[in-house]
């Protein structure tokens, strides 16, 4: 197996073409103020760290912290649950289960958002269907119910992986040690699916806090997350700002990728086998 | 296991050779929605060429695109404001007025001509569409009507507590509304005017702000009144009544307000140079032009144009054609100048602050 | 023993809730776009009455042709050579010693954590330093950029559970390095394969924000088409298509697992 070796070498160029150099040129960009469309000469500054100190971005980062700690606290308590009694089914319907949890998935993104606003404004087809109203367009409660929407799937899978794989004679060994169900789940069965409530946290908490079209549509443009401060910088301030927008949005999009990044390193100390991510 | 690799290998190289026509190719980059679909068809078809549409939502990315440089665009239809920056910038290349005979039978709207020939813009542009901004409203929520007449601008800004507004996600537009509303000149570099208009949009307590989603918003009675371009009254008319809708809404023009213009313009990375101008020229043929104005509901700029729609959307509209003129006589219009880099910077973060704001 | 009862009942009672109340959650958007797809309105504001027509549209009209074709052929493509390289690249990860699968493995899964916002821009400006002109080949390399992980995070467990002296007995027996691999090696994790594959048609077929950022002038999957589409819904909007497409691929989806489901359970019944 050992001479296969090779086939890794090719990977290993296009990851550092992919993934390393456009990290190397967001940082020089963040660091300077380097024009990405007119390439010249250039100068190293902190002056794009100015953009922290201007409120709204304070704001929107608080916002996109907050609301996605939220959302993931929710999915956490509604996930565990619902990925624990699935597991407690049979084979052939926890296969089915599972399957009709991913369908959704598949379902355009932009056309649930869509949906989703159509739930929260009053009068409109959803009042037509379910004859009541939901008047929440446009409230941080809405974008968490949106985001909790899009992405309760991503909690329930690796919480349910993991708990599937869990070995059954252990919590037949504490019941038999005189354990109640609960103390069972305190001691065994909750500390052996950490990994997975992990992983979930993650991947719930990491695309809820950069979403920008779900907060931008459902929270009517008055909720703005760290994603949209991104993209304003990336595609409408351009002009305006001479072009410097881009340096400042490479510069938030670093600390993004950063505290991601931290959140994986996270993970891999604490599932070893590097398989929680499936 | 080999049948698979086989089907696969056959649809990879069905849609690797899928779209490779021998046509030639014009790349448009206009509005949602600012041109008729079906025209794009008929282009096509007549001159056998193949069109590509981009569509953008704001002058600010549209400009933005152009400043990438990273993709050829023939025709791009920006307000009259970018403009200007687009020439200082080098994107935007002058026009061969003979290469569009059309244009010759034409005249600009006098009034219209009067607010540009004073400028720069003349040699690089071909008037496409003109309009004001003004705020559409539901007639069926209880004494708004009464508050816009009364009260003009501030009704937009000053009663957000009491009614849902929206404002354009646009930092000349919801700047430019502020100032008007505080009766200062619209193109004010002043920093106290400006910190004053900031002042304004923070405390009027928007609702909704978006770009193009705004009149749909106030038809399906998420707010109840928004500030939006003229031509949006008019298209959510005609679409209300193709839908079989009731119209619960109209539209109020403010005492002062903008008057915007959009010109088609060849951007310096074009590839077609000819062929844009060959499509330029079609949209200016009579049936092409009348056919495309009653679609996107906004004035056309040319005088012969004009009055037709007009006396369209008189027998359609009764008195609130009235609304339809960008430009009544003794009106009072203000035009959107590009200004300083400085400005245009200070516009953005001011309008990020007053979403925040809220 | 009484009170035992009572907490286990309770406990599936909890659980049963709340799994309805997820697929509500999950469900009650997907019902809306069905109905909306029926709908007689252009704009979807209210109940106009039932109709087949934006379904028929689908198949007459030409707007929407292009950006399904896109959509799919890039989904098509990107998961066939993503999962080839990925397959490949798994095999070649696996091979190495400890201290290198771990690194790559760090650098495998980055994309898979990071938000597309920053993928989506990152390979935005990398395509525009190396002057390359959005479009489809971007957009293309974009989408086998962020499938391959997917399919290396499939195929690696089932590497790890394959017995490595198998490989080395066929070489042993007169296969060549790369035969062995085909005989011996794929067909052991074909399963891993498949789900991997699997994952990146998913992951491509719905993304909108890394293809929204390295598209450019021309080239519009769905997501991007009805990003603009929905933005401004003008006169006689043609967005209500987005729904009937929708719909569709959802029945077909539901079809497949159905099937899926019932095939394996009928093969277990005949073994």
């Amino acid at each position: 197996m050992n001479r296969l070796r090779v086939f890794s070498v090719p990977y290993w160029i296009w990851t550092i073409l992919l993934i390393a150099l456009p990290t190397v040129f967001l940082v020089v960009l963040a660091f300077s103020d380097y024009s990405l469309y007119n390439p010249g000469n250039f100068t190293i500054t902190l002056k794009n760290f100015q953009i922290f100190s201007q409120p709204y971005v304070f704001t929107a980062l608080k916002n996109s912290l907050v609301l996605s700690l939220i959302t993931s606290f929710i999915c956490f308590i509604i996930g565990y649950p619902v990925a624990y009694y699935l597991s407690t089914f049979g084979d052939k319907t926890r296969k089915i289960m599972l399957s009709l949890l991913i369908v959704p998935l598949w379902a355009n993104m932009l056309l649930r958002i869509f949906a989703w606003e159509k739930i929260f404004t009053p009068n409109t087809i959803f009042y037509d269907i379910f004859q009541f109203n939901i008047d929440l367009l446009g409230t941080k409660s809405a974008v968490v119910i949106g985001m909790v929407g899009m992405y309760l799937p991503f909690m329930i899978f690796p919480i349910f992986s993991v708990l599937e794989k869990m070995d059954k004679n252990l919590i037949e060994a504490a019941k038999d040690l005189g354990a109640t169900d609960f103390k069972v789940f305190l001691k065994v069965v909750f500390p052996l699916s950490v990994g997975g409530v992990v992983s979930g946290v993650i991947m719930t908490m990491l695309p809820s806090m950069t979403s920008f079209v779900l907060p931008a549509r459902i929270g009517l443009g008055r909720i703005n997350l760290i994603g949209n401060i991104i993209e304003s910088k990336f595609m409408k301030e351009v002009m305006g700002s001479a072009g410097l927008s881009i340096n400042v949005g490479s510069l938030v999009s670093l600390l993004i990728m950063l505290v991601s990044v931290a959140a994986f390193v996270m993970i891999t100390k604490v599932d070893k086998e590097g398989e929680t991510l499936i | 296991m080999k049948k698979i690799i086989l089907i696969f290998l056959a649809i990879f190289t069905l849609s690797a050779t899928y779209g490779c026509t021998q046509k030639e190719k014009l790349f448009v980059m206009n509005w949602s929605d600012y041109l008729d679909p079906d025209l794009i068809d008929d282009f096509e078809k007549e001159f056998n060429v193949k069109v590509s549409y981009k569509q953008v939502g704001s002058n600010e990315e549209m400009a933005s695109l152009l400043q990438a440089g990273n993709a050829v665009y023939d025709l791009a239809f920006p307000s009259e404001y970018m403009v200007d920056k687009l020439i200082q910038e080098e994107l935007i290349q002058t026009i061969n007025y003979d290469l569009i005979p059309n244009l010759e039978l034409l005249s600009v709207i006098p009034k219209l001509d009067d607010l540009y020939s004073e400028t720069d813009i003349s040699g690089y542009i071909v008037p496409y569409a003109w309009g004001t901004i003004g705020i559409l409203y539901r007639t069926d929520v209880e004494g708004l009507e009464e508050l816009l007449l009364s009260e003009d601008w501030d009704a937009l800004f000053k009663h957000g507590e009491t009614y849902r507004t929206g404002i354009l996600d646009s930092p000349r537009d919801a700047i430019g509304a502020a100032l008007m509303a505080l009766g200062y000149n619209v193109n004010s570099d002043d920093s106290g005017e400006l910190a004053e208009a900031e002042a304004l949009l923070i405390n009027a307590n928007v609702y909704a702000w978006g770009e193009d989603t705004l009149k749909s918003r106030v038809i399906d009675g998420t707010v109840d009144m928004a500030l939006v371009y003229s031509g949006d009254y008019f298209s959510e008319y005609y679409s209300a009544i193709y839908d079989e809708r009731e119209v619960n809404f109209s539209f109020y023009v403010p005492e002062t307000t903008n008057v915007w213009m959009d010109s088609i313009v060849i951007p310096t990375i074009s590839a077609n140079y000819e062929l844009a101008h060959t499509f330029i020229n079609f949209l200016l043929r009579e049936e092409v032009a009348l056919q495309n104005y009653e679609y996107i509901g906004y004035a056309p700029p040319y005088q012969t144009f004009y009055d037709q729609i007009f006396t369209q959307i008189q027998t359609d509209f009764g008195p609130l054609a009235a609304a339809f003129d960008p430009f009544p006589d003794g009106s009072s219009r203000e035009m959107y100048q590009y200004g300083s880099s400085a400005r245009s910077q200070s516009l953005i973060d001011i309008l990020q602050r007053a979403k925040a704001g809220n | 023993m009484k009170t035992r009862v009572r907490k286990v009942m309770f406990a599936k009672g909890a659980g049963m809730i709340l799994t309805i109340m997820t697929f509500l959650l999950l469900y009650i958007p997907i019902i809306i776009i069905l109905i909306l797809s029926v709908n007689d309105s252009t704009r979807g504001y209210s109940w106009e009455g039932f109709t087949f027509k934006w379904y028929v549209m689908l198949f007459v009209d030409d707007t929407m042709k292009s950006p399904i074709v896109n959509t799919l052929s890039i989904a098509l493509l990107s998961t066939f050579i993503a999962t080839v390289l990925g397959t490949m690249f798994a095999i070649g990860i696996h091979a190495l010693q400890k201290k290198h699968r771990v690194r790559m493995m760090i650098m495998n899964n980055v994309p898979i954590v990071n938000p597309d916002i920053v993928t989506g821009i990152s390979l935005m400006i990398i395509f525009n330093l190396v002057a390359f002109t959005l479009g489809f080949q971007t957009v293309l390399i974009a989408h086998i950029f962020f499938s391959i992980p997917y399919v290396v995070l499939n195929v690696i467990p089932k590497l790890k559970r394959l017995d490595p002296n198998l490989y080395e007995a066929s070489l042993d027996l007169g296969c060549t390095k790369l035969g062995g691999v085909w005989r011996v090696i794929l067909p052991n994790i074909s399963t891993g394969i498949l789900s991997g594959a699997l994952m990146a048609f998913t992951m491509s077929i719905d993304d909108f924000i890394i293809t929204y950022f390295t598209s450019g002038n021309d080239y519009m999957n769905v997501s991007t088409w009805l990003y603009a589409a929905l933005a401004r819904q003008g006169r006689n909007s043609l967005a209500p298509m987005a729904y009937a497409y929708n719909a569709i691929i959802f029945l077909v989806t539901i079809g497949i697992i159905l099937y899926i489901n019932l095939k394996k359970e009928r093969k277990l019944k005949t073994t």
